[in-house]
């Protein structure tokens, strides 16, 4: 996956394993988006912080579907193209409040940790 | 491994799943780019620019669609992948268990493959001609003789039915196929132009015969069949043009038909018809054909029966006599050549359904049992996060693999087991030697297979993974939570299994006593130690009636009775049970002639003067013929008990006179009656005339051996000795075999035999894997009760109370199964109805039978673990769990 991405020491790179949390927590705040959307919404979020290869955002709208935690439909884009549209459903939502549960937690030990070691 | 499978996963789902959601990626890929691109465009690049930067932005579209691919395809198969590789585990964890159930699954499938390739053969396949359905037997059924149709009838058809586009004739007979210093009776097929070509069947080298050689006085001409031709003429294509003899006249072979044609029935050669007779004629001298005929496109048998019935009421003006009680039939070639097997057929493939459905409930009782034991399994399993479809799915996977491997033993069995059905198959019927284990018989295999997986499966699987996590983890003995509904589902099953085996067993029951009851049907005659042998002679050496052809039978007769070893012979024109054919009208003398086509038919029998001491028959009254019965005396008759009583019912019959041929005989013996036209069904009124005074154009003749010669060896020895003899008095006379009586009655029954005992068979399977699956169900009781029982006895029970108790719930479960079983076989047997002799398919002495039957075995497979359940230690029992 991570072949594919550019590097540019001036953006940081979507750590392994968040681009799904983001894409979640992106349909659970917008509702149903196609691809492109959740890409625009992560830009935009992200402030051109974040170097993103726009494909693998697919890698994990597939890998969230096969577990589940979201649907996706057929439908008309805003300038009437089809496109796909993804939705979270009740077991994502699940997964997404542990998920940031658990990133909250391990965001905060890692947090204290770099603090430490800034002390010494 | 896993690599090569992954793999070949991932090749197979682009070959064939993966297709459609490749192309949705792509379609999905394309939208995102161009609404990238647009976007571009719209903050100032050019069109190839903002094409670039998309991509750019977008990353290689080529490996994310590989990733995309590889995905989609593994996470189906991994799954499969590792529920198959648990699933052998376990099942190799557990041989026992393992080999029962693929035993009791193979059983079942075996039996069904074997005879759906059966019912695939002999029903299923369209015969190989071309348009088999449009093509129809026509005749006249008289509810007397059956179905006829005459030379004249066929002309008539011919020429004045709308209905068809072909119509042809045909005829079976028997020819006698000369040289070689060996002469050999072939069946001949003769056939009116046009019959193959109906057939769509062109012969393999030369032609067919054409209308000049279809003509009396045509030129003589024959077809050999490809057996005929490789047999005696060593496949040699030459052999067109050539010329054979055939009865003492010489025919041109003009044509070889195809390996495998044989039609009418066996034909090794073909002759044309040459059906050159006026219609009146034909009708007078009574020329029987078949007449097949091809309805034209659209339309339907009733219209042809419709059509034909416009024909029929101008004959039947014509000749009121000929006609009269007839009736147009119309009926399909292939079910004509089915006949009645489809009934039993379709009773044997129900029966072996029923097995298979026994073998099933057995085989879910066996996985319940089990699923009860991984309780824990399960639970940990959803502890760690699989869900119930993912529970349900490895289960039934597990069964999937029980079910293949029975599948495959049954395959095996199945083609193994369909040669032995083949082989010991009755004779007629038709095409059953196709049996065999083809694509169509795989696939219903591989149906059957994945049927069995989930009816035997999917109740298991459901319970199994219907697991409460907390209580299950928290109880240690591992077995809380789904014991009750795996105690509720156990006798369901065992109830389900006691209902299909009393059906099954009830149907077998009814052919058993029905063929019992034909064996007991009084003969009339004695077939032990009688051979039998058929004379036909040549009939343009021997013209009938001439004196050459009675001296040639007498000649046989004569030094077969000088042979040793034989106690008495005789000459017949027909024999009970199964060709006694020639039929007269009843005229009595001094009594008011009957109205034309209103007499009685009665069969009639030329036999010789020791013919009823051979069969054994008794004299009732009077006496039988002696050789001052010979041609210039006075005319006698015997009659059979069925003619005195019907005819003479309140006087002496002997003395009376009844018109036989041209003149009158007198009555001068009654004899028992013989089941002359098969054991089932019921005797005629039969005269018996002196062979001297009415010689017959064919002649049986009976033999009867004498005492120290009645045993398999002597009369082996005794057929030889006759067959030897017969052939020596005219080198150039084919001679059939010599059978013994006892075979051919035995023949006569054969399919009645063979739908008993495949019957029988089914149903005592069926019986041993339900007594084995009552017998595991209340096992299975016994061992989750060992602590309640522990504490009954602790507290004072005896061992006759807990026996009791255990027999008591198995007796119960019993008396549901069983009233089950019998409301589902009255509603089910009356399909035997037409299979059945002198038994109701509602007999209450075999439902009351079989029943008690069951029950016995109920109880014995309850008394089994009752018994152990008592010698349960209290102490032991309470320290358990």
């Amino acid at each position: 996956m991570s072949k594919g991405a550019h590097a540019n020491q001036e953006k940081s790179e979507v750590l392994q394993g968040t681009l799904d949390l983001m894409v979640l927590k992106v349909l659970d705040a917008l509702g149903p988006q196609h691809g492109y959307g959740i890409a625009r919404r992560i830009e935009q979020v992200s402030e051109q912080v974040l170097q993103l290869n726009e494909g693998t955002v697919y890698t994990s709208l597939l890998r969230l579907q096969q577990r589940k935690w979201i649907a996706s439909e057929w439908g008309t884009s805003e300038n009437n193209r089809k496109a796909k549209y993804y939705s979270i459903t009740k077991s994502g939502r699940k997964q997404l409040a542990r998920e940031t549960e658990s990133w909250e937690r391990i965001a905060g030990v890692i947090g204290r940790l770099l603090k430490l070691e800034g002390q010494e | 491994m896993i690599h090569y499978l992954r793999a070949l996963a991932a090749r197979l789902l682009g070959l064939f799943g993966g297709r459609k959601a490749d192309l949705e990626f792509d379609e999905e890929i394309e939208t995102h780019l161009r609404l990238l691109t647009e976007r571009y465009v719209r903050q100032g690049m050019t069109e190839a620019e903002a094409s670039w930067a998309a991509r750019r932005r977008f990353g290689n579209i080529t490996l994310l669609k590989e990733a995309n691919r590889e995905m989609r395809g593994i996470r189906f198969i991994d799954t499969l992948v590792q529920d198959v590789r648990y699933g052998v585990r376990t099942l190799r964890k557990n041989p026992g268990f393992t080999c029962v159930a693929v035993l009791i699954l193979a059983l079942g499938i075996g039996a069904n493959t074997a005879i759906f390739s059966v019912v695939n053969a002999v029903l299923l396949r369209p015969l190989p001609y071309r348009d088999p359905d449009r093509l129809v037997l026509i005749s006249h059924y008289r509810a007397n003789t059956g179905e006829s149709s005459y030379g004249s009838d066929f002309l008539e058809w011919r020429d004045q039915a709308k209905s068809f586009e072909e119509i042809a004739g045909y005829a079976s007979d028997t020819s006698d196929l000369m040289g070689n210093g060996e002469t050999e009776r072939l069946n001949s097929g003769t056939i009116s132009t046009g019959l193959f070509e109906m057939l769509g069947i062109a012969p393999a080298i030369g032609r067919t015969f054409t209308p000049e050689e279809d003509k009396l006085g045509g030129p003589p001409v024959a077809i050999l069949s490809d057996s005929l031709w490789r047999r005696r003429f060593g496949g040699d294509p030459q052999v067109i043009g050539r010329s054979i003899t055939l009865g003492g006249q010489s025919r041109t072979v003009v044509g070889v038909m195809p390996y495998g044609f044989r039609f009418p029935e066996d034909s090794d050669l073909w002759l044309p018809l040459a059906l050159n007779v006026t219609q009146e004629l034909s009708r007078q001298r009574q020329i029987h054909l078949s007449v097949l005929a091809r309805l034209k496109p659209s339309v339907t048998r009733e219209f042809a029966r419709a059509d034909l019935s416009v024909i029929f009421e101008r004959q039947q003006q014509a000749f009121p006599a000929f006609y009269k009680d007839a009736q147009i039939r119309v009926i399909g070639l292939s079910e004509r050549l089915v006949g009645n097997v489809r009934l039993s057929l379709l009773v044997l493939f129900g029966a072996v359904v029923f097995v298979l459905l026994i073998a099933c409930a057995n085989v879910a009782n066996l996985l319940l049992a089990r699923s009860a034991a991984r309780q824990r399994e399960m639970a940990i399993r959803a502890a760690v996060g699989a869900g119930r479809l993912r529970l349900v799915r490895q289960l039934l996977t597990e069964s999937l693999l029980i079910s293949l491997l029975g599948g495959a033993a049954g395959l095996l069995a199945a083609s193994w087991g369909g040669k032995l059905l083949v082989a010991a198959s009755p004779d007629g019927i038709a095409r059953i030697e196709q049996a065999r284990v083809d694509g169509r018989v795989l696939g219903f295999t591989c149906i059957v297979v994945l049927l069995t997986s989930l009816i035997a499966g999917i109740f298991p699987a459901l319970q199994a993974s219907k697991t409460d996590v907390n209580e299950t983890l928290k109880s240690q003995s591992g077995a809380g939570a789904g014991r009750g509904q795996t105690r509720r589902a156990l006798p369901a099953l065992m109830i389900t299994e006691l209902a299909l085996a009393l059906v099954l067993l009830v149907g077998a029951g009814l052919m058993v006593k029905s063929f019992l009851r034909l064996m007991a049907v009084p003969k009339g005659f004695d077939p032990d130690g009688v051979l039998a042998l058929y004379l036909i002679p040549n009939i343009d050496k021997y013209p009938a009636f001439s004196p050459q052809r009675n001296a040639y039978f007498q000649e046989t007769l004569d030094r077969v009775r000088r042979l040793p070893g034989i106690q008495s012979a005789s000459l017949a024109s027909g024999l009970p049970i199964e060709s006694l054919t020639s039929r007269m009208n009843l005229q009595i003398e001094g009594r008011p002639p009957y109205e034309p086509g209103k007499a009685p038919i009665i069969y009639l029998n030329a036999i010789d003067t020791e013919y009823f001491q051979t069969m054994g028959m008794q004299m009732r009254e009077g006496r039988s013929f002696t050789s001052q019965d010979g041609p210039g005396a006075q005319q006698v008759v015997i009659i059979n008990e069925t003619l005195a009583r019907q005819f003479f019912p309140n006087e002496n019959p002997i003395g009376h006179r009844l018109a036989v041929g041209r003149g009158s005989a007198t009555i001068v013996g009654v004899s028992v009656d013989t089941r002359n036209r098969g054991i089932a069904n019921s005797v005629n009124p039969e005269i018996y005339v002196p062979w001297m005074q009415n010689p017959g154009v064919i002649a049986h003749l009976v033999v009867r051996a004498a005492h120290d010669q009645n045993n398999p060896t002597g009369l082996s020895a005794l057929a030889t000795a006759i067959r030897n003899l017969a052939r020596s008095i005219d080198l150039n006379e084919p001679v059939n075999q010599v059978v013994p009586m006892n075979e051919q009655l035995s023949n006569s029954v054969a399919d009645r035999r063979f739908q008993m005992l495949l019957l029988a068979i089914f149903a005592t399977v069926a019986l041993i894997i339900a007594a084995v699956g009552i017998y595991g169900v209340i096992s299975y009781g016994v061992s989750q009760r060992t602590h309640e029982i522990g504490v009954r006895m602790a507290l004072g029970a005896q061992a006759s109370d807990v026996l009791r108790m255990v027999i008591w719930r198995g007796m119960c479960l019993t008396l549901v199964g069983v009233t089950l079983g019998l409301v589902a076989a009255l509603a089910l047997t009356p399909v035997l109805k037409n299979l059945l002799f002198e038994v109701s398919a509602t007999d209450p002495a075999t439902f009351t039978l079989i029943t008690l039957l069951l029950g016995g075995v109920a109880l014995i497979a309850s008394y089994l673990p009752a018994r152990r359940a008592t010698r349960v230690d209290p102490l032991l029992a309470l320290r358990h769990e």
